[in-house]
């Protein structure tokens, strides 16, 4: 049997631009927020735990609006980008409860 | 049945040239055209892996801090054991306190450390005596490790040779006579800290009434029944258990308080440690506590004192000679003046 092309069937293989963008926005945020951790910086640079993830959430859900091609990256960078807010959010409502000092 | 042999042969046809006309529209790709598609593919596949690999790598960190985070703030845990920490401090060390506002705590993988610093009230000033910093993996604490800025510090690891307060029945490790030497021969115009052990078990008022004006009562040893000996049924030492005798206006300090007697507080911190036992354990000089016994005594016999902490001038200090109540006495730090 012999590769063909189904002129009826897309491109269903290949990802959203808006996905991989999500998804990339996503790792680069993910990336520097390993980088405050680990360098154990006390105040978390807020582009990389806000800004970015807001954007990369909004790419990914553009993302998801597709009938022909690969949603795999929007669903990963979004994903990642409500990890990031989730994360932000909970961090901020332990630190407060942790030796909190007025 | 020969109409149903002919429907099912209608039925064959029919989807034999559905099929047909499939397989017509399907263009075979050239051999350049799909040596492209495989390329692609490959390349996907490739950018794919790397980047589930990447953010899987990326996400080990901040899950692990996220989860030590909640581990720590749910239920209140840092703070409870912060707790237990700074009150361990408060009814083991004579004469310490600490500024609880100034707690310092850094979370790590599954672990926090916590930073303080120390003070001792010599005269009317209190005076840095040095900091703790204490690690904690999840919730079992590591020895803290001191760092001590006394000129006299008590032994790290208590012994009945070292007491610096000794119950009435015991032995006095020390020549009494060589203490009240060291204070005649200090200067006037400085203030003192003295270790005072008592003739006899006194009620903390009777010893207030007991001293002379012009000098501080800071903190009270209580007896708990295994003073005499100095040591826990397993023959462990154990450190004198006691409390400030005087209201700390000290933010967050648990004897700020107006509704309790520093005796109540006293009794309510024993039994936190007593509940948490293993952490007061590790932060105490002593490696032994026994609070169950300890505090169990207290309640059956009332809160009876045996040794104290007084602070003051050193020319009023040396009046405490004369006390009829005071059995012994150990010179602790010395300062210049500050009483007025």
């Amino acid at each position: 049997m012999e590769l063909g092309i189904n002129k009826k069937g897309g491109n269903r293989h290949l990802p959203t631009i808006s996905g991989f963008l999500s998804f990339l926005i996503a790792l680069i945020a993910l990336a520097g927020l390993n980088v405050a951790l680990l360098i154990k910086e006390k105040v978390f640079p807020g582009v990389f735990i806000v800004q970015l993830p807001i954007l990369g959430f909004f790419l990914g859900v553009i993302g998801l609006f597709t009938r022909s091609r690969s949603r795999l990256y929007a669903i990963w960078g979004l994903s990642l980008c409500i990890f990031l807010l989730i994360f932000t959010l909970l961090m901020v409502v332990s630190s407060l409860s942790i030796n909190y000092k007025p | 049945m020969s109409d149903e042999k002919n429907h099912f042969e209608e039925d064959y046809q029919k989807y034999l040239k559905e099929s047909l006309n499939e397989v017509n529209e399907i263009h075979p790709y050239s051999k350049e055209g799909q040596t492209e598609i495989v390329t692609i593919g490959k390349n996907m596949a490739r950018k794919t892996n790397i980047m589930i690999s990447l953010a899987i790598l990326l996400l080990i960190v901040p899950v692990m801090t996220l989860t030590t985070y909640m581990y720590y703030a749910i239920g209140g845990r840092a703070d409870h054991l912060i707790d237990v920490v700074t009150k361990t401090i408060y009814v083991t060390e004579p004469n310490m306190s600490l500024e609880k506002l100034n707690v310092e705590d850094d979370i790590g993988f599954f672990s926090m450390n916590i930073q303080f610093d120390v003070f001792k009230r010599i005269g009317k000033e209190d005076y840095k005596a040095g900091n703790y910093s204490i690690d904690f993996l999840l919730n079992q604490p590591s020895f803290p490790k001191k760092n001590l800025l006394l000129d006299r510090p008590l032994p790290e690891i208590p012994s009945k040779e070292t007491e610096v307060m000794v119950h009435p029945k015991a032995r006095i490790p020390f020549i009494e006579t060589d203490e009240w030497d060291k204070l005649s021969k200090l200067p006037d115009g400085t203030v003192a800290e003295v270790y005072v052990s008592l003739n006899k078990l006194m009620k903390p008022e009777d010893l207030i009434n007991s001293l002379p004006e012009n000098m501080e009562l800071r903190w009270l040893a209580v007896d708990t029944g295994m003073e005499v000996t100095q040591e826990d049924d397993g023959g462990v030492p154990i450190t004198p258990l006691g409390y400030p005798a005087q209201y700390d206006s000290t933010t967050w300090s648990p004897f700020k308080t107006d509704t309790e007697s520093n005796e109540e507080v006293f009794l309510d911190i024993l039994s936190l440690l007593e509940k948490n036992e293993s952490v007061a354990e590790k932060v105490a000089r002593a490696k032994s506590l026994s609070l169950d016994s300890r505090l169990a005594y207290i309640k059956e016999h009332g809160i009876k004192v045996y040794g104290a902490v007084i602070t003051g001038p050193t020319e009023e200090l040396r009046k405490l000679q004369n006390v009829k109540e005071i059995r012994a006495m150990k010179v602790g730090e010395v300062k210049l003046w500050n009483w007025e």
